[in-house]
């Protein structure tokens, strides 16, 4: 939206301008930020903490002598997650995520507790098929380095209820595409379902759509992000945490589909 | 209620039937001489606000209107409210004593209008070759107008010349407009009909990366009157107005249509009974609608959503005497709303019509109690009915519904009683003190979540969750005239309570279409003072205002429970306007305007999840944009006139120090160094030229 709004704004006026400005902030409070992922091949608890604007991106604290274990609620065992490999990354080889069952990741940094939980879904969803054509374009066909758009469709099937939430991860050769893509088909009304995605592709690139279903909470809180990035809110907020409001971050426990195609006419 | 109902219209019934008997006066009644209306405002100026008994009240001078510089060469009423203390521009309309921009009652001819900008706000509904008079009033109206918290914008339009035929228009470059009256009866009918079109878009199609946006406007304006005799008068005015905005990227992958549409219609029969006794009957209509079109590989949706108003209001002026002046009257007015229809791929629409009924019944006297004190004081009686017939629900705290309201008639009322006061005290012949209070009820909502004019803006009205929002005034004032009433000073000072305010919660989905469930409501506070010194006479005329306000609110949930500064908080704001006539045919005008920044809510620090930068934040509206400031000049040649043609060139320069004045400020990674984080501001036009020629043809 604030896309439209400045390409509006530039229009109306001829002469809308956008400069580099310094402005004075809040004071810093700084949080912990703990990204923790759960599925039925492999597990990671990330554990940083927020900075100050000023500070460089390089330079996000890690916390390596975190207390960090996995409940399974529905067997009531525990596991612990250690950071062997990476100094912020705590994982664990013995835990394997299974569908419909409820997680608890509970994280102790000094005095302090955090827990969040999250419930893989009942039965894992696969994707069918994905195709992909042209977008339209005005103007310029390709940018540079011969990339053209196109329009990706990933289809699946399941029952008209229960509503399903997604979050994708789209790689071009191997490489993550930025962005987070979430979807949900709460009001599609037929079994057979699909979503679109944008992408810049040249032929013979493999796309790797990486499907993960995930629960409803933490659907929500990836739009919240979405939309703490775009700054379009009159009145933002941090996203709603499954952890409470005391640490920034979440809990993501889900099941998985993978589908690669390669890109061939263009 | 529907028993209080009934008895009220029976009573109406009674009382007007009665009237018509009684009209066996032969006493014709009074009637001004056939004067330009221009006229007739200069020269009530002089001692109108001295003698005023009402607090916060403004009447804008046309003439003066329409000499002041502005942006693309449109004389702008609503802008030239926001010259004055008291009155700021909002997000998309304007904020009046820290009020939020829904909260003013705007009258077009007594029929709502509910969108008071065209185009995001760079242009007014009202076109000013229409207007006759406005009357701002900043809080405490009398108690026939009722229905907002913040102001009453009256705007009533011109009656067609009933004597000759008239043409004016003008061309500008980037809008035009055209108006035409005249009699049809000589004496008896007379008619008024204006247009005005812009074409900004024309200048978007030159440019490569623009082409496929759309930006244009149009609205229309007529009036008839007809005078049956001495004694009956009937009056009907319409409006329409049509904003069109379509911003497609060059790949046509992002589209972003809206479309949106006023309609007011307003009848009106006025009776004079004797010299002391009138009556007006109105009939009004008005119907706000907006589309919106989105499409990007995302979200492919359509927004529809309307809110429309039939309304009928009977009120009898009566003057026993010299001393009191009577206003009693009735006024019914039927809602029907849609708050948001959505459409679109692979998602169900749920259509969920509401309709309400607001009810008043009130009476007020401008009482001159001797030749020192004036006492206006009033009572308006609503009572709102929350119609059955569509679905209502309840939610509990994980939003979820717990039940569905669907039967006929009544599903709830809301009683209220408001009390209107206001003291006029005249100290010296030249020195007036003033002091009010007032209640106001309000019974629809806008809800807004954005940053400017937004999509999802949508009008909501009572409901079962939906309260009436309540304001209590008070307000003191003190002006004086100097040299003979050239130079008049006034001051004044209010507090403000408002109850059932209504916001988003955090994290809110402004799309939802259950919207009620993401509502919180709570508390607002504002006060301020405001000062504004004014010449009116000479060749050098203007005035200087400024006003020092603080609006907040307190929402159950929302920042921790804890006051916040509303969005439309700028503590400071000064305008100084200056005209000045070099001779008979040229004149310059200029205004500079400062203000604080807006209360905005900036992150705290930064984190990264999933390998994109996210904002921390922590109190809502706990930071301020930059000031804002600028100059505008002005100036206008007449050309000499004849008989039959009259004509004038207009050269307006908007921010002539081409002041970069922030209206958005964004934060992201810096392209040349994505470690580090940078601020961005949006500034809205530098520099702004525009030329227009206005005419007349007598």
């Amino acid at each position: 939206m604030k896309k439209y709004l400045i390409l509006l704004y530039t229009g109306i006026c001829l002469a809308a301008c956008e400069k580099e400005i310094n402005i004075k902030l809040p004071p810093e409070q700084s949080k912990f930020v703990i990204e923790g992922w759960l599925n039925s091949d492999s597990n990671s608890v990330k554990i940083t903490r927020s900075v100050p604007l000023s500070v460089s991106n390089e330079n996000y604290p890690t916390i390596s002598d975190a207390r960090v274990s996995i409940t399974d609620k529905t067997l009531e065992k525990s596991y612990k997650l250690q950071a062997i490999q990476v100094k912020s990354i705590y994982n664990t080889n013995s835990l394997k995520g299974m569908n419909g069952h409820t997680y608890i990741l509970q994280v102790q940094i000094g005095n302090e507790h955090f827990n969040a939980q999250s419930t893989i879904p009942d039965k894992t969803i696969d994707i069918d098929s994905i195709t992909y054509r042209l977008s339209f374009t005005l103007g310029r066909d390709q940018n540079k380095n011969n990339e053209k758009p196109i329009r990706l469709t990933v289809y699946y099937h399941a029952p008209v209820t229960p509503a399903n939430y997604f979050q994708f991860i789209i790689r071009r050769n191997n490489k993550t595409e930025k962005g987070i893509f979430t979807r949900h088909d709460e009001n599609f009304t037929k079994e057979v379902k699909n979503f679109n995605f944008n992408l810049s592709v040249t032929a013979n690139d493999i796309i790797e759509v990486e499907m993960q279903n995930i629960d409803k909470k933490v659907y929500e809180y990836f739009t919240d992000v979405t939309n703490n990035i775009k700054q379009n809110s009159a009145a933002p907020t941090n996203p709603v945490s499954n952890f409470g409001n005391n640490v920034l971050g979440y809990f993501k426990a889900y099941s998985i589909s993978k589908k690669s195609i390669v890109i061939t006419n263009l | 209620m529907f028993l209080k109902l009934t008895f009220l219209l029976f009573t109406l019934f009674v009382f007007t039937a009665f009237s018509f008997a009684k009209d066996n006066d032969t006493i014709t009644a009074q009637h001004k001489p056939p004067v330009r209306e221009e006229e007739v405002i200069v020269t009530s100026q002089k001692t109108n606000r001295v003698n005023q008994s009402l607090m916060g009240v403004e009447k804008l001078n046309m003439k003066i209107v329409n000499k002041l510089p502005v942006v693309f060469g449109e004389r702008d009423i609503i802008k030239m409210l926001t010259l004055l203390p008291g009155v700021k521009t909002g997000t998309s309309g304007l904020s009046v004593r820290g009020g939020s921009v829904d909260q003013n009652l705007i009258l077009l001819d007594k029929a709502v209008i509910y969108n008071s900008d065209h185009l995001l706000g760079f242009f007014s509904t009202f076109n000013s070759d229409a207007v006759k008079d406005v009357t701002l009033y900043k809080g405490p109206a009398p108690a026939q107008y009722g229905g907002r918290l913040a102001s009453v914008i009256d705007v009533q339009t011109k009656n067609g010349n009933n004597e000759k035929f008239h043409v004016k228009g003008g061309l500008g470059l980037i809008s035009s407009r055209l108006s035409i009256e005249g009699q049809i009866q000589k004496g008896k009918s007379s008619f008024f009909i204006s247009g005005r079109r812009t074409y900004a878009d024309l200048f978007l199609k030159l440019s490569k990366e623009f082409k496929n946006n759309v930006l244009y406007f149009y609205d229309l304006n007529g009036k008839f009157n007809y005078k049956f005799s001495d004694k009956n008068e009937f009056f009907i005015s319409a409006y329409y107005g049509l904003d069109k905005l379509g911003l497609n990227d060059a790949l046509k992958t992002n589209n972003f249509g809206i479309k949106w549409r006023n309609i007011a219609l307003s009848a009106r029969f006025k009776h004079i009974f004797h010299q002391k006794l009138f009556s007006n009957t109105s009939f009004t209509y008005s119907n706000y609608n907006y589309k919106i079109n989105i499409e990007n590989p995302t979200l492919q949706i359509d927004i529809l959503s309307h809110i429309r108003d039939l309304s009928i209001r009977h009120e009898t002026e009566y003057m026993p005497n010299n001393q009191n002046h009577w206003h009693i009257g009735i006024h019914l007015t039927w809602h029907k709303n849609n708050p948001g229809q959505i459409t679109g791929h692979n998602i169900q629409s749920i259509k969920n019509l509401r309709n309400g009924i607001e009810t008043a019944i009130y009476a007020a006297n401008e009482w001159k109690l001797n030749n020192k004190i004036k006492i206006n004081y009033g009572l308006r009686l609503t009572d709102y009915l929350v119609l059955g017939g569509s679905n209502y629900y309840t939610f509990d705290t994980n939003k979820e519904i717990t039940d569905t309201i669907n039967r006929p008639g009544i599903i709830k009322h809301y009683f209220n009683i408001e009390p209107r006061i206001s003291v006029n005290y005249k100290l010296l012949p030249e020195a007036t003190f003033k002091f009010s209070y007032t209640r106001n009820t309000q019974h629809v909502h806008l809800l807004s979540n954005s940053i400017a004019t937004s999509p999802t803006d949508r009008w909501i009205m009572n409901s079962n969750i939906v309260r009436p929002e309540i304001s209590d005034q008070l307000s003191v004032g003190y002006t004086q005239n100097f040299w003979h009433g050239i130079i008049e000073l006034s001051i004044e000072a209010y507090y403000k309570w408002m109850k059932n305010q209504v916001d988003y919660a955090d994290s809110a989905n402004d799309k939802d279409l259950f919207i009620e469930r993401q509502l919180r409501f709570g508390r607002g506070r504002a006060y301020g003072i405001e000062f504004l010194l004014k010449k009116i006479y000479g060749k050098f005329t203007g005035w200087i205002a400024y006003t020092f306000s603080i609006t907040e609110r307190k929402i159950q949930g929302v920042n921790d429970n804890l006051w916040y500064f509303a969005r439309q908080n700028r503590p400071q704001d000064v305008t100084i306007v200056l005209l000045y006539e070099l001779s008979k045919r040229w004149n310059i005008s200029g205004l500079w305007t400062f203000k604080s920044g807006y209360s905005v809510t900036f992150p705290t620090g930064k984190y990264e999840i999933a390998g994109q930068t996210v904002w921390q934040y922590s109190h809502r509206n706990a930071n301020k944009m930059p000031d804002i400031h600028r100059l505008d000049l002005s100036l206008n040649y007449i050309t000499k006139a004849t008989k039959k043609f009259k004509s004038e060139i207009s050269i307006s320069i908007y921010n002539v120090y081409a002041r970069e004045n922030a209206s958005l400020i964004r934060f992201e990674q810096s392209k040349s160094n994505p470690n580090k984080t940078i601020a961005i501001q949006i500034a809205l036009g530098k520099i702004i030229p525009s030329l227009t020629w206005n005419f007349t043809l007598f």
